[in-house]
């Protein structure tokens, strides 16, 4: 897509969160680096559902943190990457697109019909009035629904597929990037982690990584992070895992049954992940429910 | 549930390498995404059921990956892979169009398919064009971008005129073309709406229901946003509400059941009418408490309502859109904790009543009729005092649905969680 650096991938950061566009660096990142981040985009095909999402991949800062902290990937200021193209780049981007088109008609026009042609609208409709007008022979006394509006196609415009750009693979894309955590942090478009509690998160979220574990957003089961064995694909988490930022920290009673108790309930241990900022060591203490009685 | 979990089973799984199945209800958001089943075949027309999740296996096995887990594996990342490298692609007789004007935060359409234009944006007329337009907001323009049925282009100085080669061509150089990146890069953080609120708005569309903003935009009348109509405070409430307070004082001076205060034994023995709801009654203290002045947030304040919601299949107006069916504060959940009491009280003072209402109405009876003159006149003015007694029905539906209600939505980093928060009504629903 972008030229990328040492085989780098790019992070694009917006609004001080980072994305990824690229089907490819989305695969790279989960089988190579076991980094899965979160898809919060709509599937174009499927969009009417929230099971399944698309692109863009949202990083946990976290993940952006280590991932960038290993050498991995890079961070790309996108606000910043996007300028403003030129008329000259703006008739060649036409220009382009219509030779592409010019190509395109044959096909779509013979082999492949588009998702719905003339007459099946016309199909559709005639049903859809059927269907009413038997509503409104049951139901009279119900206030008649607006009307939906015929559909705007007419059949001198010619209708040919396009296809809307997901990536700004422009010729005025300049990725602005930054190659370590401070240089981005100087120029303000990255800031993570800026308190103790996200330095401790980092630490504790890298040594993890390390070991080989996947982690995924722990917000649904009440810790910070889900703890797979695996990829998350394929595998059940183990454990859900709560930061302790630090060693002096009161922990409560009741939040230790807390977690016992929804951790068994989801049939996983939490997981308490202690950080010693003056040591530079990470602990762990899984909780249970033991069961008696 | 851990014995019947842990007995032996007669029927043989399917996979050998899951010994144990997630098939509580707790686990479903861990479900397997089985992400063949949405593949970009599937789009044309042939699948209507949604798609379903899968099963998982407990582990992968100690010694290293099996061919069967990777085999597995692969194939799943393959299918995820194919999934989200389907492009926007849609006829041009249905794609609409709109131009993102950066100085405004907003996109004027400039060609509208479909219904989905029903329920978003706003009609406005600007000093530069002689007709009403309709402009979308930010998160409006980039749900439609995303999901593939909106080309944007951004408003450009650099776009010639005389530009037009093919007047047929509904696609016609206007500004400059925008990607679903470049969108999310340039929409959010502006006009007053961040990634998370995005997100809650983005699930809630792909769910169908009509989201609208809970607040008008500043300078733009024409955004016609549903108003809660506050409790009225007329002089006669304030009035009411004084001599309630006045009444209830007094009532607890005079009215204090002196025997009560004794051993229950001892006090049945003096005094034979004692039971046990005088009893709890006298051990209330403060029997309820609800504010007299209504304090909103501040207007900065993370916890305001951002976005009314509609069912999908509620009817909908531009101009005076109905009451919603439900108000949402989005939280980050990195950077917001749980609201106060405080908060919470602001934030319920300005909503109105849920609109659950029980189904029958029975009158509440008196159990004792008063006996006397004096007796019976404070019995006719306590009645006037408290005219909104409460109704009996099912306590505990009332219990749980509270008086009024308000749902957050708490984002961190992509992942939303939903949460009603009900205001607690146990004061109107005395159990004895």
């Amino acid at each position: 897509m972008e030229d990328t650096i040492d085989g780098r991938i790019p992070l694009h950061v917006s609004n001080k969160t980072a994305f990824v566009w690229s089907v490819e660096d989305v695969a790279t990142l989960r089988a190579t680096h076991h980094v899965c981040g979160v898809l919060t985009g709509t599937l174009p095909h499927a969009s009417q559902q929230n099971v399944f999402l698309g692109l863009p991949l949202e990083l946990l800062p976290e993940e952006v943190v280590l991932l960038v902290k290993q050498g991995i990937a890079y961070i790309v200021d996108d606000n910043a990457s996007h300028a403003t193209p030129t008329t000259e780049q703006l008739v060649q981007w036409n220009e382009k697109r219509r030779q592409a088109l010019a190509k395109l008609p044959a096909r779509s026009s013979s082999s492949l019909p588009p998702t719905l042609n003339d007459e099946a609208l016309k199909k559709r409709l005639e049903r859809q009035q059927k269907k009413e007008a038997q509503l409104l022979a049951k139901e009279e006394s119900l206030v008649t629904p607006d009307q939906p509006k015929p559909p705007a196609s007419s059949s001198k415009e010619q209708s040919y597929s396009f296809t809307i750009p997901a990536t700004s693979d422009f010729s005025w894309y300049n990725a602005k990037t930054y190659i370590t955590l401070d240089e981005a942090r100087t120029s303000g478009v990255w800031s993570y982690p800026h308190t103790p509690e996200e330095v401790a998160r980092c630490r504790v979220f890298e040594d993890l990584w390390k070991q080989g574990y996947f982690m995924g957003n722990g917000l649904r089961f009440g810790g910070h992070w889900l703890v797979y064995p695996g990829d998350p694909l394929r595998f059940h988490s183990h454990f859900v895992a709560t930061v302790i930022p630090s060693p002096v920290m009161t922990i409560h009673p009741i939040e230790i049954i807390a977690f016992g108790r929804l951790g068994t309930a989801t049939k996983k241990s939490h997981l308490l992940c202690g950080w010693d900022e003056e040591k530079q060591e990470t602990s762990y203490y899984s909780i249970e429910w033991a069961g008696f009685g | 549930m851990d014995a019947a979990s842990e007995s032996p089973q007669a029927i043989i799984k399917s996979d050998v390498n899951a010994p144990e199945e997630d098939k509580s209800d707790s686990g479903d958001d861990e479900q397997m995404l089985d992400w063949s089943k949405i593949g970009p075949k599937a789009s044309k027309g042939v699948q209507k059921a949604l798609p379903k999740r899968g099963e998982k296996a407990f582990e992968p096995i100690a010694v290293g990956p099996s061919a069967y887990q990777k085999f597995t594996l692969d194939r799943a990342r393959e299918a995820m892979s194919e999934a989200l490298s389907t492009p926007r692609e849609i006829q041009t007789k249905r794609l609409s169009q709109a131009i993102w004007m950066p100085q405004y935060s907003l996109a004027r359409v400039t060609d509208a398919r479909g219904t989905v234009f029903d329920t978003v944006g706003f009609t406005i007329k600007r000093n530069d064009h002689k007709h009403k337009r309709l402009e979308l907001l930010p998160e409006e323009v980039l749900y439609m971008v995303e999901r593939g049925s909106m080309l944007c282009w951004r408003e450009s100085s650099n776009v010639l005129p005389n530009i037009k080669e093919d007047v047929n061509d509904p696609v016609q150089l206007v500004g400059d073309p925008m990607s679903a990146q470049q969108c999310f890069a340039e929409m959010l953080g502006v006009g007053g709406i961040t990634l998370e609120h995005y997100q809650v708005y983005a699930y809630l569309k792909r769910f169908g229901y009509t989201v609208r903003r809970a607040q008008s935009l500043p300078g733009y009348h024409e955004y016609a946003v549903y108003r809660h109509a506050l409790p009225a405070v007329s002089f006669l409430s304030t009035i009411r509400a004084r001599l309630t307070r006045l009444w209830n004082s007094m009532n607890s001076i005079f009215q204090i059941n002196w025997w009560s205060r004794f051993h229950p034994g001892i006090a049945s023995y003096f005094q034979r009418t004692v039971h046990y709801p005088s009893l709890f009654k006298s051990f209330r203290v403060i029997p309820s408490f609800t504010p007299s002045r209504v304090v909103p947030l501040e207007p900065s304040s993370n916890y305001n309502v951002f976005f009314h919601v509609w069912k999908p299949d509620s009817p909908w107006n531009r101009l005076t859109p109905p009451r919603p069916d439900f108000d949402i504060v989005v939280i980050n959940a990195r950077t917001t904790p749980v609201p106060t009491i405080d908060e919470l009280t602001m934030l319920f003072g300005t909503l109105p009543n849920s609109s659950y209402q029980p189904t029958q109405k029975v009158p509440v009876k008196k159990l004792q009729t008063p006996s006397g003159l004096l007796a019976r006149y404070l019995a006719w003015i306590r009645g006037l005092l408290q005219s909104q007694s409460t109704a009996k029905g099912n306590a505990f539906a009332h219990l749980k649905a509270g008086k009024k209600s308000v749902i957050f939505a708490v984002v961190d980093a992509g992942t939303t969680s939903l949460y009603r928060f009900n205001e607690g009504c146990f004061d109107e629903w005395p159990m004895i």
